[in-house]
């Protein structure tokens, strides 16, 4: 009996054996596993407020350079310029590993958060915030991303043509590659829908990096936008619209300081955030495109308001909705009316057009001096809509996403044309430089197709 | 039978014959046997019938003296293979004689304690023939008479005759020597389960033993592998921290040293409180077979300690001890600029102005002296004369000669140790005491060592139940208060003025700004390297003690259970006390003082400064296993078969802290203020330094195990081993974090057992082995946050520090080994031949080594540092020992010589420029994992003699771009810094009672970079100047034999870069040493005839002789080259052993 017991008792010293391993070996060691561990990973703003690719802009007719100011700015916004089929030379791309990186550190939250026990409603609903928030947030930077590499969206093409690779687990050794444009809508749609249950109803307005369900419904319309679907699009600012819908009046706006917005975001903000920055989209030498400049009537405060006057005679834009230097490209109210006005529009429905568009610009204008605008035809609310869109969303990467969407209808399309040291660089509506090339180390290191420049 | 009638009276006349009733006498010569018997039949009145052809037996005779019949026929058959039957009828004797048939004779030889005993030599006398017993103590004679004799003789036992006498099987009981202390039965201990050497699986592995043991003494346990363990390097000497190495390198960033195993368990304490004199063996295992049962942490292989245990009968008490004089070493080693050189050389760079910027530094750093007058001499603060003067006599001092008088001394170091066993059938006793102590070379330094080691092993139940307790004890002293080292490095410096008074060196601070800084309010500023020296108070305290205990019980014959655990707990508290009139704290009290208040009040307390750093390490190992033993016997099939698991749990503890103010008689200490950040004397911001840290590590391991041994017929062997590992340390996934390690061993038998010829002199054993085991590194699994300042929304925000690698997993090694164990000329003095050894054959590869890798930018990481790297090697053992002359005079060799080479195979990361492989060693695909990579040179620019390199296939001094070169474009591969082959050789020599023996130590097949003239790092202070510069170039055409280069122009620091990292500093490490030399003479109690028996050895031995032959020209000791190092100095060494 004795020896039988031996054999029984050999099993029972090394039982429980999988617990006797999950120690943690170095306490000192934050291994996240509170909500709270999540949430600061998130939070991290220098990470993921900061870092949308920031490419767009400088290819886009926002801006001009000097031969002078040209030579000697950086390789790639030098090259980005003029539209050069080489942009980034030997250079580090940060325009590309950045948002990436907020992609990963979204996907360990996504990855890590959900094998975490919650056991009452106020952690439930700060697991929901931080769940939500990380997959807004790899929404947002999806679509940055896509509208900068990825190939325009086109109706009769998306599932062929090439987007940006997904990358969804934060494991890094997975092999991804390009992704339909197809695919990267249906992605950015799924994450930006599937976090508007979870992310709170209210507008942050102390914690701006930490995205809300409007800004959800924005950067979903943002996205039908692209994708041309104006009525889903509509739909989208609806709902949006029904959760906040303030305006600043730029007449109660201070003009004499250097930044006439605040840091911490004003009342149009509904998600802060930045791009990757280069100092040719934020210093004074990057003059506003003169064009541009006139097309401003003298009442429109946005002509004091968004620029100052540099040294040589030109402008400079000082309007960011960052409240600092560099570029804001996160999601503000003015670009809902704009977006709905021009849904509006292209549904036949000219007077909500209209109304939308007024809306916004009665705060634009010196108070008293603002005349409503007045439309007959669709085509004539949308000429007036894009222009004003144009006027209110400048130096905020947006454009290079409506030139992408507007160059496929020749009746808005866009040339645009740079004079450099004497030469003329033109950009032509087809042009497939109109998508960045891929980094040559991503290419070479995840072998993914290269964009045809 | 009428004819035998006949035949009885033709013989008769020869004979004189007598009858009485029933007895008989007769004798007869040079007949048959038939003709015995017929004359046994008429004299004894019998009838014997004849069973067997025994017509053969001729030429016999034999005399029988009134004897009964048996007796007179067993005088005729003796010597004869016949036996008889006597049947008594009616008076008549019928006696029924029948032959044997030759005879076949199996049998087991074993000790009176039951033990079978291996390689005992079974003589058949008269004939020369023989053979050994194997592992079960069994041996087989064919062709045998029942009249032989047999000799049963071996080296540990009591030779003893026995007689077959017709039986076809026997077990022979001998009695073992009493005491025989210099040949013992080798054990492999593979640290679970110790078995005799000749059944050990059929892996690959070594063992050191006594006496080889007792060579030379020494405190750290692993110094005397050096040369005299197989396949294991020590010491590489290059600019590689690895301390050891068994067959090379297997992984590149986890641990790099084998698992080092003390009695069962893997120990984690300080190896040196391991006494040596307590140690019985070391085993080295080399192949996963051999080192199967460690599984996970073995893929460096392992080093088995097996401590000394009881036995024998009665007590025994055996004394040691040495004393050892070290030499002081020779200073004049290094390779230093003369002194009178660098007065001149400071001088020239100071008027190519290299020494402005240190001069106009706010920080005012330090200068050589000579830069000091020179300056002054410029701002007109002294005379052309009494700068020369000053410059003139500093070129007489020499800081060499300095440091060697009051730094350095001989040590002697004494070691004493103390040990008593005894046992019976029921119990062995172990007890030892171990003292040591040792000076150093180095004044004010010491090591004190104190240890106690004691085991108990009871046996109850007639043997079925054991009970095994162990208990270790040590306790280490050391004083560091002297680096051998001096922080100033221009060669000049003086130690000691005329009378013996300290001297200050400049050291961190121009003296002429600390003399004139503070207008009088200042503490003494000045660095005075002897004061310093007199006022260190640094020691290191380790405590270590363990206990261990192991129960043992025999369920039924070859079935038993075993468990074991081991406590053990290592602390060592280190503790350095500045003293209050030290540098240090003068520094620190001068640095933080307030020169605007009225009292110039300083931040620092008055007092001394104390750090004290406490580290605890605990482990806990606790082992079960169960394993079965058939013995197999004659001809059937042996097996053994263990399984078990086994959980071990280290704790780690660090803590340190500083105390200001302290007061070592009162042991009081003073709080400071180490948040506000203070305006510095020199107007810096600073804070009061803290050297605050805790820390705790968790690191458990989990395992699970079974192998299996199967021998057929004593000839095929095959060995099975699978285990599975789990850690805490990684895996995220619970099924990466456990792994299997698996070994698979064939062995084969060669030797020759032949029925007909008995003795075939040679063993030839084949073994093939294949498996794998594992390694780990530091890297964690698990996401690891790093807590940032709050974000811009005032928010708790974090960064990734650790990235999370699910699939971070073991390292695996794996390797395939080809063994030939030989032995010829085997007799019993030497059951294993006269020539015998092993040659060996390996490959190993790793796989999913820990290694930097470069990712695609869209994973969201830079880079990544996880299982990507993979690495091969092979290489070959040879162990040779003969014993070349026999008798009062003896001669035995004994060479070991390992070649071993590896490649990495694949690492993704490429470095940003060349840097990275030439100063940084990053490893590269398709190299070597110890490449050493240089600038192509291109000799010395014949107008300048600037160093020239190659800026793509052009020769170019744009040392800049050619450091900074991307990639590896501009790096050629200068060779390997581990030695590829290395070995020793043991020789000895014996006369009588006297015996001679050296060792020696090659290394071959390595470089490495030696330090010449940097003169960027001169001028920076961070090197004292190289002897090379006498060699450099001076005119045109020194080009042709040097390639040291000129002074240079510019103070450029690439310049000096690129000729420290060229190929012209690259050096071939090849060298013969003769590491010893022992000569030792025994007495023993056989000598005076006294009882009880007792031995005396004393010995006297030269350590570290020398090199014999080197490869390089340069006069350096390949294990002593880089800057600053000495080769170990010569020491001498008498000691005594007694035994009773």
């Amino acid at each position: 009996m004795k020896q039988y017991l031996t054999f029984f008792l050999m099993p029972l010293l090394f039982c429980s054996c999988l617990k006797y391993l999950d120690i943690n070996s170095n306490p000192a060691l934050a291994i996240p596993n509170t909500v709270q561990g999540y949430r600061e990973l998130i939070d991290n703003d220098l990470i993921t407020n900061n870092n949308t690719p920031g490419l767009g802009h400088l290819g886009s007719d926002d801006y001009m350079l000097t031969t002078a100011t040209w030579k000697n700015t950086e390789t790639i916004p030098k090259n980005a310029y003029i539209w050069n089929p080489d942009i980034f030379g030997n250079e580090e791309v940060l325009s590309w590993s950045n948002p990436y990186e907020v992609v990963y550190y979204c996907n360990v939250v996504l990855d890590g958060l959900p094998h975490l026990k919650v056991y009452d409603t106020a952690s439930q609903a700060e697991y929901n915030a931080v769940l939500g928030t990380a997959m807004f947030v790899r929404a947002f930077q999806f679509y940055a991303l896509q509208e900068t590499f990825g190939q325009p969206w086109r109706p009769s093409s998306a599932d062929r043509d090439l987007g940006i690779p997904l990358r969804l687990a934060p494991d890094p050794h997975q092999q991804v590659g390009r992704s339909s444009v197809q695919k990267v809508y249906d992605r950015i749609l799924l994450d930006a829908k599937s976090s508007i249950a979870l992310l709170p109803a209210a507008v942050q307005f102390a914690h701006r990096n930490r995205p809300c369900k409007p800004a959800a419904y924005a950067l979903i319309s943002r996205a039908y936008l692209s994708m041309q679907q104006y009525d889903s699009a509509k739909v989208y600012t609806d709902s949006c619209l029904l959760y906040y819908d303030k305006l600043v009046d730029y007449n109660e706006l201070n003009l004499s300081a250097n930044r006439p917005f605040p840091i911490g975001g004003n009342d149009e903000v509904l998600y802060q955030c930045t791009a990757v920055n280069f100092k040719a989209q934020y210093l004074p030498s990057s003059e506003v495109d003169t064009g541009l400049y006139t097309s401003y009537a003298d009442n429109d405060l946005r002509k004091t308001v968004f620029f100052r006057l540099t040294a040589t005679g030109g402008h400079y834009f000082r309007g960011q909705y960052s409240g600092k230097v560099y570029l804001f490209s996160g999601l503000a109210m003015d670009e809902l009316y704009l977006t709905r006005a021009e849904c509006y529009a292209r549904l036949g429905r000219i007077d909500d057009a209209m109304n939308d568009l007024n809306t916004l610009l009665a705060r634009r204008w010196k108070t008293g001096t603002f005349q409503l605008y007045t439309a007959t035809t669709s085509d004539e609310a949308l000429q007036q809509i894009l222009m004003e869109r144009r006027k209110e969303t400048l130096f905020r990467e947006t454009r290079w996403a409506d030139l992408r969407r507007l160059n496929q209808d020749a009746h808005y399309s866009v040339h645009l044309r740079r004079v450099v040291n004497d030469s003329i660089y033109t950009l032509m509506p087809d042009n497939p430089r109109y998508a960045y090339p891929i980094p040559k180390e991503e290419v070479r290191l995840s072998g993914i197709e290269q964009n045809p420049r | 039978m009428r004819l035998s009638v006949a035949l009885l009276f033709l013989a008769g006349w020869l004979v004189n014959i007598r009858t009485y009733a029933q007895r008989v006498s007769f004798s007869v010569e040079h007949t048959t046997l038939e003709k015995e018997l017929s004359l046994l039949e008429v004299l004894g009145h019998c009838i014997i019938t004849r069973n067997g052809n025994h017509t053969q037996f001729h030429d016999l005779s034999v005399t029988v003296v009134n004897a009964t019949i048996e007796e007179a026929l067993e005088q005729c058959i003796r010597d004869l293979p016949f036996n008889f039957e006597v049947t008594d009828s009616l008076g008549i004797k019928y006696i029924s004689l029948r032959r044997y048939r030759w005879t076949r004779l199996k049998g087991h030889v074993y000790s009176t304690e039951n033990e079978p005993l291996e390689d005992v030599s079974v003589q058949i006398l008269p004939t020369p023939n023989g053979v050994m017993t194997n592992a079960d103590g069994c041996f087989r004679l064919s062709n045998l008479t029942d009249t032989v004799l047999l000799v049963i003789s071996g080296v540990n036992i009591e030779t003893q005759y026995v007689r077959p006498e017709g039986r076809r099987t026997m077990d022979i009981t001998v009695k073992k020597k009493a005491r025989n202390l210099t040949a013992h039965t080798v054990i492999f201990d593979n640290g679970y389960n110790p078995v005799k050497a000749s059944t050990a699986p059929p892996g690959s592995w070594f063992q050191l033993r006594r006496p080889a043991l007792d060579r030379i003494p020494a405190i750290d346990p692993t110094s005397i592998l050096r040369a005299q363990g197989s396949s294991i390097m020590l010491g590489t000497g290059t600019k590689n921290s690895l301390h050891m190495a068994i067959r090379g390198m297997s992984t590149l960033n986890a641990v790099q040293e084998p698992l080092v195993v003390l009695d069962n368990f893997p120990y984690t304490g300080d190896l040196r409180d391991i006494n040596l004199n307590d140690i019985e063996s070391i085993t080295i295992l080399k192949d996963p077979v051999a080192s199967s049962i460690w599984g996970a942490r073995s893929g460096n292989g392992v080093l088995i300690y097996t401590s000394r245990k009881g036995g024998g009968k009665g007590p025994h008490l055996a004394f040691v001890t040495n004393t050892a004089i070290t030499v002081k070493p020779d200073l004049g080693y290094q390779p230093l600029l003369r002194p009178g050189d660098d007065t001149f050389l400071e001088k020239l760079f100071f008027q190519r102005h290299f020494y402005d910027a240190a001069l106009l530094d706010a920080s005012h750093p330090a200068v050589p002296p000579v830069v000091i007058v020179l300056d002054q001499l410029q701002r007109g603060l002294i005379t052309q004369e009494k700068a020369d003067e000053l410059i003139k006599e500093y070129g007489q001092h020499s800081i060499q000669k300095d440091l060697s008088k009051y730094f350095y001394q001989t040590a002697v170091w004494q070691q004493y140790h103390l040990s008593m066993s005894s046992g019976s059938t029921v119990r062995n006793d172990y007890f030892s005491l171990g003292y040591d102590v040792d000076p150093t070379n180095l004044r004010r330094n010491n090591f004190e060592r104190i240890t106690i080691q004691g085991s108990n092993n009871w046996k109850w139940l007639s043997g079925k139940l054991q009970l095994c307790t162990q208990g270790h004890f040590s306790k280490i002293v050391m004083h560091d208060n002297n680096s051998g080292n001096l922080p100033v490095n221009y060669t000049y410096a003086q130690l000691a003025g005329p009378s013996g008074e300290a001297m200050p060196v400049n050291y961190r601070y121009n003296p002429e700004y600390t003399s004139t800084q503070g207008g009088g309010h200042l503490r003494d500023w000045s660095f005075r390297p002897l004061q310093e020296l007199n006022l260190a108070d640094n020691s290191t305290r380790i405590t270590d003690y363990h206990g261990q205990i192991s129960i043992r019980y025999s369920i039924l014959p070859g079935l038993s259970a075993e468990g074991m655990y081991r406590w053990m707990k290592g602390e060592q508290i280190v503790r350095n006390r500045y003293d209050k009139d030290g540098f240090y704290v003068r520094d620190l009290t001068n640095l933080f003082t307030q020169l605007n208040t009225p009292d110039f009040s300083t931040a620092i307390p008055a007092g001394d400064i104390m750090d004290k750093a406490v580290t605890i390490n605990t482990s806990e190992n606790m082992r079960g296993q169960l394993s079965y033993n058939h013995p197999g016997g004659f001809s059937g099939i042996r097996y053994v078969i263990n399984a078990g698991a086994d959980r071990s749990q280290q704790t780690m503890h660090n803590e340190s802290m500083r105390y200001y103010g302290y007061n070592p008689n009162r042991g009081t200490n003073i709080l400071v203020d180490p948040i506000t950040v203070y305006t510095d004397i020199m107007g810096m911001p600073r804070q009061i330094p803290m050297n605050q840290n805790y820390q705790d590590l968790y690191v458990r391991y989990l395992s699970f195990f079974a192998n299996m041994d199967v021998t057929l017929k004593g000839k095929y062997t095959v060995y099975m081993s699978a285990k599975k590992d789990g850690t805490n340390i990684i895996g995220v996934d619970a099924r990466k974090r456990w792994w299997p390690f698996w070994a698979l061993g064939l062995g084969y038998d060669a030797t020759k057992k032949s029925r007909d010829t008995l003795v075939f002199p040679h063993i030839l054993k084949g073994r093939l082995s294949i498996g794998c085991n594992g390694n780990i590194g530091s890297r964690t699994g698990y996401l690891v946050t790093q807590s940032l300042v709050p974000n811009n929304y005032g928010d708790a925000q974090s960064g990734i520090s650790n990235p999370p690698d699910g699939g971070l997993t073991w390292e695996r090694s794996y390797m395939l080994n080809a063994g030939l164990d030989y032995g010829v000329w085997r007799d019993s003095l030497s059951p294993q031949g006269r020539l015998q050894g092993s040659i060996e054959c390996f490959t190993r590869w790793g796989r999913g080594l820990l290694g930097n890798d470069t990712l695609a930018p869209s994973s969201g990481l830079t880079g990544f540092f996880g299982n990507t790297a993979t690495m091969d090697g092979w290489g070959f053992d040879v162990v040779l020992n003969t014993e070349n002359i026999r008798g009062r005079f003896g001669w035995t060799s004994s060479l070991l010589l390992t070649y071993a080479s590896d490649k990495v195979t694949n690492y993704r990361f490429v470095p940003s420029s060349a840097a990275g492989y030439t100063q940084f060693n990053t490893p590269k695909q398709g190299r070597p994992l110890s490449s050493l990579f240089s600038y192509r040179s291109a000799g010395l620019d014949p107008t300048y003699g600037d160093p020239q390199g190659y800026k793509g296939n052009d020769i170019s001094k744009d040392y800049n771009s050619i450091v900074n070169a991307k990639g590896d474009t501009g790096i050629i591969y200068s060779g390997n810094y581990q030695p590829k082959i290395f070995g020793g050789m043991t020789n000895t020599f014996t006369w009588k009672r006297w015996s001679l023996s050296s060792l020696m130590e090659f290394k071959a097949f390595f470089v490495f970079r030696r330090p010449s003239m940097n003169y960027y790092a001169m001028v920076s202070g961070s090197e004292s100047g190289n002897a090379d510069y006498h060699n450099s170039w001076r005119t045109p055409g020194d080009e042709k034999r040097t390639t040291v280069p000129s002074p240079p122009l510019t103070n450029d620091r690439d310049r000096s870069t690129f000729y420290a990292y060229s190929q012209s500093t690259i050096t071939r490490g090849d060298y013969v040493r003769l590491q010893d030399v022992r000569l030792a003479y025994e007495f023993s109690g056989n000598v005076t005839g006294k009882a009880p028996a007792w031995r005396m050895t004393a010995y006297f031995a030269i350590n570290n002789m020398g090199i014999i032959w080197r490869a390089n020209k340069n006069g350096i000791d390949p294990n002593a080259f880089n800057y600053g190092e000495m080769p170990a100095p010569k020491s001498y060494i008498t000691g005594l052993r007694i035994e009773f």
